[in-house]
Protein backbone atom coordinates (compact mmCIF):
# COMPACT_ATOMS: atom_id res chain seq x y z
CA UNK A 1 0.00 0.00 0.00
CA UNK A 2 2.68 2.62 0.90
CA UNK A 3 4.87 1.45 -2.75
CA UNK A 4 1.38 2.12 -4.62
CA UNK A 5 0.93 5.43 -2.92
CA UNK A 6 4.15 6.49 -3.67
CA UNK A 7 3.96 5.75 -7.46
CA UNK A 8 1.02 7.94 -7.38
CA UNK A 9 2.84 10.66 -6.10
CA UNK A 10 5.10 10.17 -8.50
CA UNK A 11 2.36 10.59 -11.01
CA UNK A 12 1.11 13.67 -9.23
CA UNK A 13 4.94 15.47 -9.54
CA UNK A 14 5.01 14.61 -12.67
CA UNK A 15 1.46 15.86 -13.90
CA UNK A 16 3.15 19.02 -11.35
CA UNK A 17 6.04 19.26 -13.92
CA UNK A 18 3.74 19.14 -16.99
CA UNK A 19 1.97 21.45 -15.70
CA UNK A 20 4.35 24.08 -15.24
CA UNK A 21 6.07 23.91 -18.39
CA UNK A 22 2.48 23.63 -20.30
CA UNK A 23 2.24 27.38 -17.93
CA UNK A 24 5.14 28.56 -19.27
CA UNK A 25 4.08 27.75 -22.76
CA UNK A 26 1.21 29.84 -22.58
CA UNK A 27 3.27 32.64 -21.69
CA UNK A 28 5.17 32.06 -24.80
CA UNK A 29 2.35 31.95 -26.85
CA UNK A 30 0.64 35.14 -25.17
CA UNK A 31 4.22 36.71 -26.36
CA UNK A 32 3.55 35.90 -29.69
CA UNK A 33 -0.34 37.35 -29.46
CA UNK A 34 0.11 41.21 -31.41
CA UNK A 35 -0.72 43.52 -28.17
CA UNK A 36 -4.47 44.64 -29.72
CA UNK A 37 -7.65 45.33 -27.79
CA UNK A 38 -7.92 43.77 -23.97
CA UNK A 39 -8.29 40.08 -24.43
CA UNK A 40 -9.82 37.42 -22.33
CA UNK A 41 -6.03 37.22 -20.48
CA UNK A 42 -6.09 40.51 -19.19
CA UNK A 43 -5.27 41.04 -15.87
CA UNK A 44 -8.10 44.01 -16.00
CA UNK A 45 -10.29 41.31 -15.70
CA UNK A 46 -9.73 41.64 -12.21
CA UNK A 47 -12.48 44.05 -10.54
CA UNK A 48 -10.32 44.23 -7.26
CA UNK A 49 -9.21 47.47 -5.24
CA UNK A 50 -5.97 48.73 -4.19
CA UNK A 51 -3.99 51.36 -2.04
CA UNK A 52 -0.91 52.85 -3.93
CA UNK A 53 2.03 54.03 -0.86
CA UNK A 54 1.01 57.30 -2.26
CA UNK A 55 -2.23 56.54 -0.99
CA UNK A 56 -4.51 56.40 -4.10
CA UNK A 57 -7.18 53.58 -4.15
CA UNK A 58 -6.77 52.37 -7.56
CA UNK A 59 -7.78 49.03 -9.87
CA UNK A 60 -5.98 47.19 -11.49
CA UNK A 61 -6.60 48.72 -14.92
CA UNK A 62 -4.77 51.78 -13.86
CA UNK A 63 -1.78 49.76 -15.18
CA UNK A 64 -3.30 50.20 -18.52
CA UNK A 65 -1.64 52.01 -21.16
CA UNK A 66 2.01 51.06 -19.89
CA UNK A 67 4.23 48.19 -19.98
CA UNK A 68 4.65 47.19 -16.27
CA UNK A 69 7.40 44.51 -14.27
CA UNK A 70 5.50 43.17 -11.34
CA UNK A 71 6.13 40.94 -8.75
CA UNK A 72 4.61 40.04 -4.76
CA UNK A 73 6.87 40.45 -1.79
CA UNK A 74 6.37 41.77 1.87
CA UNK A 75 8.20 44.82 3.05
CA UNK A 76 9.50 42.85 6.03
CA UNK A 77 11.25 40.00 4.08
CA UNK A 78 15.01 39.81 5.05
CA UNK A 79 16.40 37.12 2.62
CA UNK A 80 14.26 36.94 -1.09
CA UNK A 81 12.50 39.71 -1.51
CA UNK A 82 15.44 42.33 -1.47
CA UNK A 83 17.01 39.73 -4.08
CA UNK A 84 14.02 39.70 -6.20
CA UNK A 85 13.91 43.52 -6.35
CA UNK A 86 17.49 43.26 -6.91
CA UNK A 87 16.70 41.49 -9.90
CA UNK A 88 14.15 43.61 -10.69
CA UNK A 89 16.99 46.47 -10.97
CA UNK A 90 19.03 44.66 -12.80
CA UNK A 91 16.31 44.73 -15.83
CA UNK A 92 15.53 48.13 -15.17
CA UNK A 93 18.80 49.33 -15.92
CA UNK A 94 19.69 46.38 -18.70
CA UNK A 95 16.55 47.19 -20.62
CA UNK A 96 17.01 51.05 -20.32
CA UNK A 97 13.27 52.24 -21.06
CA UNK A 98 12.01 55.64 -19.88
CA UNK A 99 9.23 55.34 -17.19
CA UNK A 100 6.51 56.61 -19.00
CA UNK A 101 6.39 53.54 -21.36
CA UNK A 102 8.22 50.81 -18.33
CA UNK A 103 6.61 50.79 -14.76
CA UNK A 104 7.81 48.77 -11.44
CA UNK A 105 5.33 47.14 -9.20
CA UNK A 106 5.65 45.34 -5.93
CA UNK A 107 2.60 43.78 -4.68
CA UNK A 108 2.47 43.37 -0.67
CA UNK A 109 1.55 39.26 -0.26
CA UNK A 110 1.30 40.85 4.21
CA UNK A 111 -1.69 43.68 3.91
CA UNK A 112 -2.17 43.15 7.63
CA UNK A 113 1.47 45.12 7.92
CA UNK A 114 2.48 46.25 4.83
CA UNK A 115 0.03 49.89 4.98
CA UNK A 116 0.65 52.54 2.24
CA UNK A 117 2.43 54.10 4.74
CA UNK A 118 4.75 51.19 5.39
CA UNK A 119 4.82 51.13 1.94
CA UNK A 120 5.86 54.57 1.48
CA UNK A 121 8.63 54.08 4.20
CA UNK A 122 10.21 51.25 2.33
CA UNK A 123 10.15 52.61 -1.18
CA UNK A 124 11.67 55.53 0.57
CA UNK A 125 14.31 53.48 2.59
CA UNK A 126 15.46 51.42 -0.27
CA UNK A 127 15.48 53.71 -2.78
CA UNK A 128 12.67 53.29 -5.43
CA UNK A 129 12.07 56.17 -7.47
CA UNK A 130 8.54 57.35 -7.38
CA UNK A 131 8.73 57.81 -11.12
CA UNK A 132 9.03 54.31 -12.14
CA UNK A 133 7.61 52.42 -8.75
CA UNK A 134 4.28 51.54 -7.64
CA UNK A 135 3.72 49.69 -4.26
CA UNK A 136 0.00 47.79 -4.11
CA UNK A 137 -1.55 46.75 -1.32
CA UNK A 138 -5.06 45.18 -0.73
CA UNK A 139 -7.19 43.03 1.27
CA UNK A 140 -5.90 39.35 1.76
CA UNK A 141 -8.84 38.12 -0.82
CA UNK A 142 -7.82 40.28 -3.73
CA UNK A 143 -3.85 39.27 -3.21
CA UNK A 144 -4.85 35.76 -3.21
CA UNK A 145 -6.55 36.18 -6.34
CA UNK A 146 -3.61 38.23 -7.94
CA UNK A 147 -1.21 35.97 -6.99
CA UNK A 148 -3.43 33.02 -8.62
CA UNK A 149 -2.87 34.54 -11.80
CA UNK A 150 0.23 35.22 -11.54
CA UNK A 151 1.38 31.86 -10.63
CA UNK A 152 2.63 33.15 -7.70
CA UNK A 153 2.15 31.00 -4.33
CA UNK A 154 2.88 31.62 -0.90
CA UNK A 155 2.00 30.75 2.96
CA UNK A 156 2.72 32.85 5.96
CA UNK A 157 4.87 30.56 7.72
CA UNK A 158 5.33 32.67 10.86
CA UNK A 159 4.58 35.74 12.57
CA UNK A 160 7.01 37.63 10.46
CA UNK A 161 7.82 35.23 7.42
CA UNK A 162 5.93 34.04 4.35
CA UNK A 163 7.33 31.27 2.05
CA UNK A 164 7.01 32.75 -1.51
CA UNK A 165 7.46 31.82 -4.91
CA UNK A 166 9.69 34.01 -6.68
CA UNK A 167 8.14 35.02 -10.00
CA UNK A 168 8.74 38.37 -12.06
CA UNK A 169 6.22 39.18 -14.30
CA UNK A 170 5.84 41.05 -17.61
CA UNK A 171 2.83 42.41 -18.64
CA UNK A 172 2.04 44.62 -21.38
CA UNK A 173 -0.12 47.51 -21.87
CA UNK A 174 -3.47 45.59 -22.06
CA UNK A 175 -2.36 43.36 -19.08
CA UNK A 176 -1.78 40.10 -20.02
CA UNK A 177 1.42 38.86 -19.30
CA UNK A 178 3.68 38.30 -21.16
CA UNK A 179 6.52 36.75 -19.83
CA UNK A 180 7.86 35.62 -16.73
CA UNK A 181 10.86 35.24 -14.75
CA UNK A 182 11.33 32.79 -12.30
CA UNK A 183 13.87 31.77 -9.43
CA UNK A 184 16.23 34.41 -7.73
CA UNK A 185 19.25 35.68 -9.34
CA UNK A 186 17.76 34.12 -12.63
CA UNK A 187 19.91 35.12 -15.97
CA UNK A 188 17.98 38.64 -17.11
CA UNK A 189 18.53 38.86 -20.57
CA UNK A 190 15.10 36.85 -21.82
CA UNK A 191 12.99 38.91 -19.75
CA UNK A 192 15.13 42.02 -21.41
CA UNK A 193 14.25 41.36 -24.52
CA UNK A 194 11.04 40.49 -23.73
CA UNK A 195 10.65 43.78 -22.83
CA UNK A 196 12.29 45.53 -25.95
CA UNK A 197 10.31 43.11 -28.65
CA UNK A 198 7.49 44.40 -26.43
CA UNK A 199 8.16 48.33 -26.20
CA UNK A 200 10.28 48.36 -29.74
CA UNK A 201 8.19 45.46 -31.29
CA UNK A 202 10.61 42.49 -32.42
CA UNK B 1 -23.30 2.62 12.96
CA UNK B 2 -26.10 4.23 10.44
CA UNK B 3 -28.38 5.20 12.99
CA UNK B 4 -25.87 7.47 15.07
CA UNK B 5 -24.91 8.79 11.31
CA UNK B 6 -28.41 9.83 11.01
CA UNK B 7 -28.54 11.25 14.27
CA UNK B 8 -25.49 13.12 13.75
CA UNK B 9 -26.94 14.58 10.22
CA UNK B 10 -30.24 15.76 11.89
CA UNK B 11 -28.01 17.42 14.98
CA UNK B 12 -25.35 18.68 12.99
CA UNK B 13 -27.34 19.86 9.94
CA UNK B 14 -28.56 23.77 10.28
CA UNK B 15 -30.87 25.22 8.10
CA UNK B 16 -30.99 25.92 4.30
CA UNK B 17 -28.35 28.37 3.23
CA UNK B 18 -27.61 29.92 -0.05
CA UNK B 19 -29.30 32.66 -2.03
CA UNK B 20 -30.06 30.56 -5.22
CA UNK B 21 -29.61 27.12 -4.11
CA UNK B 22 -32.37 26.19 -1.72
CA UNK B 23 -31.47 22.41 -1.54
CA UNK B 24 -27.82 23.07 -0.24
CA UNK B 25 -27.83 22.23 3.32
CA UNK B 26 -24.94 22.92 5.69
CA UNK B 27 -23.19 21.54 9.40
CA UNK B 28 -21.22 23.30 11.50
CA UNK B 29 -17.55 22.44 12.26
CA UNK B 30 -16.53 23.13 15.82
CA UNK B 31 -13.21 23.89 15.35
CA UNK B 32 -10.16 22.22 16.49
CA UNK B 33 -6.24 21.82 16.38
CA UNK B 34 -4.36 19.50 13.73
CA UNK B 35 -1.21 19.27 12.20
CA UNK B 36 -1.17 19.49 8.66
CA UNK B 37 0.38 17.48 6.75
CA UNK B 38 3.31 19.87 5.57
CA UNK B 39 6.07 21.07 7.98
CA UNK B 40 7.06 20.42 11.03
CA UNK B 41 6.13 17.85 13.91
CA UNK B 42 5.27 21.07 16.06
CA UNK B 43 3.28 22.64 13.84
CA UNK B 44 0.07 22.76 14.77
CA UNK B 45 -2.46 24.44 12.41
CA UNK B 46 -6.15 26.25 14.28
CA UNK B 47 -9.26 25.61 12.82
CA UNK B 48 -12.41 28.26 13.97
CA UNK B 49 -15.47 27.00 14.22
CA UNK B 50 -17.00 26.87 10.74
CA UNK B 51 -19.54 25.89 8.34
CA UNK B 52 -19.58 23.82 5.62
CA UNK B 53 -21.72 22.36 2.73
CA UNK B 54 -22.97 19.21 3.00
CA UNK B 55 -22.30 18.26 -0.37
CA UNK B 56 -20.52 19.14 -3.28
CA UNK B 57 -21.74 21.66 -5.60
CA UNK B 58 -23.95 19.95 -7.97
CA UNK B 59 -24.56 20.65 -12.08
CA UNK B 60 -27.81 21.45 -10.70
CA UNK B 61 -26.96 24.14 -8.73
CA UNK B 62 -24.47 25.45 -10.76
CA UNK B 63 -26.94 26.09 -13.38
CA UNK B 64 -28.86 28.47 -11.44
CA UNK B 65 -25.80 30.24 -10.91
CA UNK B 66 -24.81 31.02 -14.24
CA UNK B 67 -28.53 31.68 -15.29
CA UNK B 68 -28.43 34.09 -13.21
CA UNK B 69 -24.80 35.38 -14.01
CA UNK B 70 -24.06 35.26 -17.68
CA UNK B 71 -20.86 36.13 -17.36
CA UNK B 72 -19.94 33.05 -16.07
CA UNK B 73 -21.43 30.98 -19.00
CA UNK B 74 -19.16 28.90 -20.50
CA UNK B 75 -19.03 30.60 -23.81
CA UNK B 76 -18.57 33.97 -21.93
CA UNK B 77 -16.24 33.75 -19.29
CA UNK B 78 -12.54 35.20 -19.95
CA UNK B 79 -10.09 32.88 -20.39
CA UNK B 80 -8.19 34.43 -17.58
CA UNK B 81 -10.57 33.33 -15.26
CA UNK B 82 -10.95 29.15 -16.72
CA UNK B 83 -9.19 27.59 -19.64
CA UNK B 84 -10.84 25.99 -22.72
CA UNK B 85 -12.09 22.65 -20.32
CA UNK B 86 -14.66 24.53 -18.61
CA UNK B 87 -17.73 23.15 -18.23
CA UNK B 88 -16.53 20.89 -21.10
CA UNK B 89 -19.06 18.03 -19.92
CA UNK B 90 -21.81 20.45 -20.83
CA UNK B 91 -23.37 20.29 -24.27
CA UNK B 92 -24.58 24.44 -24.36
CA UNK B 93 -24.25 27.37 -21.73
CA UNK B 94 -27.17 26.50 -20.32
CA UNK B 95 -27.50 22.84 -20.87
CA UNK B 96 -25.57 20.65 -18.61
CA UNK B 97 -26.43 17.46 -20.43
CA UNK B 98 -26.31 13.72 -19.59
CA UNK B 99 -22.74 13.82 -18.10
CA UNK B 100 -24.35 16.10 -15.25
CA UNK B 101 -25.85 12.84 -14.06
CA UNK B 102 -29.78 12.56 -12.51
CA UNK B 103 -30.93 15.36 -12.35
CA UNK B 104 -27.72 17.10 -12.70
CA UNK B 105 -27.29 15.75 -9.14
CA UNK B 106 -23.33 15.09 -9.85
CA UNK B 107 -21.14 17.26 -8.71
CA UNK B 108 -19.99 20.24 -10.96
CA UNK B 109 -16.51 19.52 -11.89
CA UNK B 110 -14.55 21.36 -15.01
CA UNK B 111 -14.77 24.44 -12.84
CA UNK B 112 -11.86 27.19 -12.26
CA UNK B 113 -10.78 28.19 -8.78
CA UNK B 114 -12.25 31.79 -9.88
CA UNK B 115 -15.58 30.12 -10.91
CA UNK B 116 -15.36 27.95 -7.62
CA UNK B 117 -15.28 31.20 -5.77
CA UNK B 118 -17.62 33.40 -7.79
CA UNK B 119 -20.47 30.16 -7.36
CA UNK B 120 -19.56 30.81 -3.53
CA UNK B 121 -19.62 34.56 -3.48
CA UNK B 122 -22.83 34.78 -5.21
CA UNK B 123 -24.36 32.39 -3.05
CA UNK B 124 -23.55 34.20 0.22
CA UNK B 125 -20.57 32.04 1.12
CA UNK B 126 -16.91 31.47 0.19
CA UNK B 127 -14.74 28.52 -0.44
CA UNK B 128 -13.29 26.70 2.92
CA UNK B 129 -9.63 27.42 3.47
CA UNK B 130 -7.20 24.60 3.17
CA UNK B 131 -7.00 24.51 6.44
CA UNK B 132 -10.69 24.05 6.52
CA UNK B 133 -11.06 21.51 4.72
CA UNK B 134 -8.78 18.86 5.83
CA UNK B 135 -9.41 19.50 9.40
CA UNK B 136 -13.28 18.24 8.29
CA UNK B 137 -11.62 15.59 5.98
CA UNK B 138 -10.29 14.00 8.85
CA UNK B 139 -14.06 13.06 10.47
CA UNK B 140 -14.60 9.59 9.55
CA UNK B 141 -18.58 8.23 10.09
CA UNK B 142 -18.45 8.03 14.13
CA UNK B 143 -15.65 9.92 14.94
CA UNK B 144 -14.08 13.74 14.21
CA UNK B 145 -10.49 12.37 13.86
CA UNK B 146 -10.21 9.47 12.13
CA UNK B 147 -7.15 9.72 10.40
CA UNK B 148 -5.59 7.75 12.93
CA UNK B 149 -7.40 4.65 11.93
CA UNK B 150 -6.00 2.28 9.44
CA UNK B 151 -9.07 1.09 7.72
CA UNK B 152 -10.28 4.38 7.36
CA UNK B 153 -7.25 5.28 5.22
CA UNK B 154 -7.44 2.47 3.61
CA UNK B 155 -10.54 3.42 2.54
CA UNK B 156 -9.82 6.68 1.23
CA UNK B 157 -6.92 5.76 -0.55
CA UNK B 158 -8.67 2.48 -2.05
CA UNK B 159 -11.05 5.57 -3.56
CA UNK B 160 -7.95 7.45 -5.20
CA UNK B 161 -6.99 4.80 -6.75
CA UNK B 162 -10.29 4.13 -8.66
CA UNK B 163 -10.40 6.57 -12.20
CA UNK B 164 -13.45 8.94 -11.94
CA UNK B 165 -15.73 8.34 -15.33
CA UNK B 166 -18.52 10.59 -15.98
CA UNK B 167 -21.61 10.74 -14.81
CA UNK B 168 -20.21 10.86 -11.51
CA UNK B 169 -21.69 9.53 -8.66
CA UNK B 170 -24.50 11.90 -7.41
CA UNK B 171 -23.47 14.21 -4.25
CA UNK B 172 -25.39 12.15 -2.01
CA UNK B 173 -23.67 9.13 -2.42
CA UNK B 174 -21.10 7.99 -0.04
CA UNK B 175 -20.80 8.56 3.80
CA UNK B 176 -21.97 10.69 6.20
CA UNK B 177 -19.18 11.93 8.55
CA UNK B 178 -19.88 12.44 12.23
CA UNK B 179 -20.73 16.27 11.03
CA UNK B 180 -23.40 15.60 8.80
CA UNK B 181 -20.60 16.40 5.63
CA UNK B 182 -21.17 13.85 2.79
CA UNK B 183 -18.67 13.02 0.17
CA UNK B 184 -15.50 14.94 0.85
CA UNK B 185 -13.58 11.44 0.02
CA UNK B 186 -15.31 8.97 -2.69
CA UNK B 187 -16.39 11.83 -5.27
CA UNK B 188 -14.19 14.48 -6.78
CA UNK B 189 -11.26 16.26 -5.63
CA UNK B 190 -12.16 19.81 -3.87
CA UNK B 191 -11.13 23.34 -4.23
CA UNK B 192 -10.25 25.51 -1.79
CA UNK B 193 -9.67 29.04 -0.98
CA UNK B 194 -6.05 28.81 -0.93
CA UNK B 195 -4.90 25.92 -2.75
CA UNK B 196 -1.81 28.23 -4.10
CA UNK B 197 -0.59 28.04 -0.55
CA UNK B 198 1.09 24.47 -1.81
CA UNK B 199 4.62 25.69 -2.64
CA UNK B 200 6.15 23.16 -5.41
CA UNK B 201 9.53 21.88 -4.66
CA UNK B 202 11.95 23.38 -6.96
CA UNK B 203 9.63 26.15 -7.85
CA UNK B 204 11.77 28.17 -7.12
CA UNK B 205 15.35 28.35 -5.39
CA UNK B 206 14.75 30.05 -2.31
CA UNK B 207 11.87 27.66 -2.09
CA UNK B 208 13.20 24.13 -2.81
CA UNK B 209 14.31 24.05 0.86
CA UNK B 210 11.02 24.61 2.59
CA UNK B 211 8.37 21.84 0.78
CA UNK B 212 11.06 19.20 0.44
CA UNK B 213 8.97 17.20 2.80
CA UNK B 214 5.98 17.71 1.07
CA UNK B 215 7.14 14.97 -2.09
CA UNK B 216 8.58 11.59 -1.88
CA UNK B 217 12.03 10.76 -3.05
CA UNK B 218 12.81 9.57 0.42
CA UNK B 219 11.42 12.67 2.43
CA UNK B 220 7.93 11.16 3.36
CA UNK B 221 9.70 10.22 6.76
CA UNK B 222 10.07 13.88 7.17
CA UNK B 223 6.69 15.10 6.33
CA UNK B 224 4.97 15.60 9.54
CA UNK B 225 2.06 12.46 9.46
CA UNK B 226 3.99 9.85 7.12
CA UNK B 227 0.47 7.78 7.86
CA UNK B 228 -1.41 9.78 6.22
CA UNK B 229 -0.66 9.28 2.40
CA UNK B 230 -4.10 10.63 1.34
CA UNK B 231 -3.75 14.20 2.73
CA UNK B 232 -0.16 13.62 1.26
CA UNK B 233 -1.77 12.90 -2.33
CA UNK B 234 -3.97 15.93 -1.95
CA UNK B 235 -1.14 18.50 -1.68
CA UNK B 236 0.76 17.25 -4.54
CA UNK B 237 -2.51 17.48 -6.50
CA UNK B 238 -2.85 21.19 -5.37
CA UNK B 239 0.73 22.17 -6.05
CA UNK B 240 0.11 21.34 -9.73
CA UNK B 241 -2.62 23.23 -10.28
CA UNK B 242 -3.33 26.53 -11.85
CA UNK B 243 -6.05 29.00 -10.80
CA UNK B 244 -7.70 28.83 -14.54
CA UNK B 245 -7.58 24.91 -14.96
CA UNK B 246 -10.96 23.12 -15.58
CA UNK B 247 -10.93 19.56 -14.13
CA UNK B 248 -13.24 17.24 -14.74
CA UNK B 249 -12.28 15.43 -11.19
CA UNK B 250 -12.19 18.51 -9.51
CA UNK B 251 -15.28 20.33 -7.86
CA UNK B 252 -15.98 22.49 -4.97
CA UNK B 253 -18.14 23.04 -1.82
CA UNK B 254 -18.85 26.69 0.27
CA UNK B 255 -18.20 27.49 3.58
CA UNK B 256 -18.93 30.03 6.16
CA UNK B 257 -17.63 31.99 9.24
CA UNK B 258 -19.98 30.83 12.18
CA UNK B 259 -22.77 33.30 12.64
CA UNK B 260 -22.42 34.98 15.99
CA UNK B 261 -25.05 33.95 17.33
Amino acid sequence: MIREACIIVAMFSIAACGGSSEHEHSAHDHADMPAAAPTGHSIFHLGSKWMTHGNDEVRLNALAGKAHVIAMVYSSCEVACPRIIADMHEIKDKASIDPSELGFVLVSIDPDRDTPDHLAKFAERTGLDESAWTLLTSQDDNVRELAAVLGVRYRRVSETDFAHSNIISLINTDGEVVHQQMGLGSASDEMVSAIHSLIHGA
Amino acid sequence: MKLLSAGWLILGTLSAFGAGAASREMSEIPGGVYRPQYGTKDEQVEVESFVLDNYAVTNADYLEFVTENPRWRKSQTPQIFADAAYLKHWIADLDPGPDSGPEGMSPVTNVSWFAARAYCRWSGSRLPTLAEWEFAARASESKPDAIGDVDFRQRILDWYAKPAKPPLPKVTDGFINVYGVTGLHGLVWEWVSDWNSVLLTGESRVDAGLERQLFCAGASAGSADPSDYAAFLRFAMRASLQADYAVGNLGFRCAKDRSPN
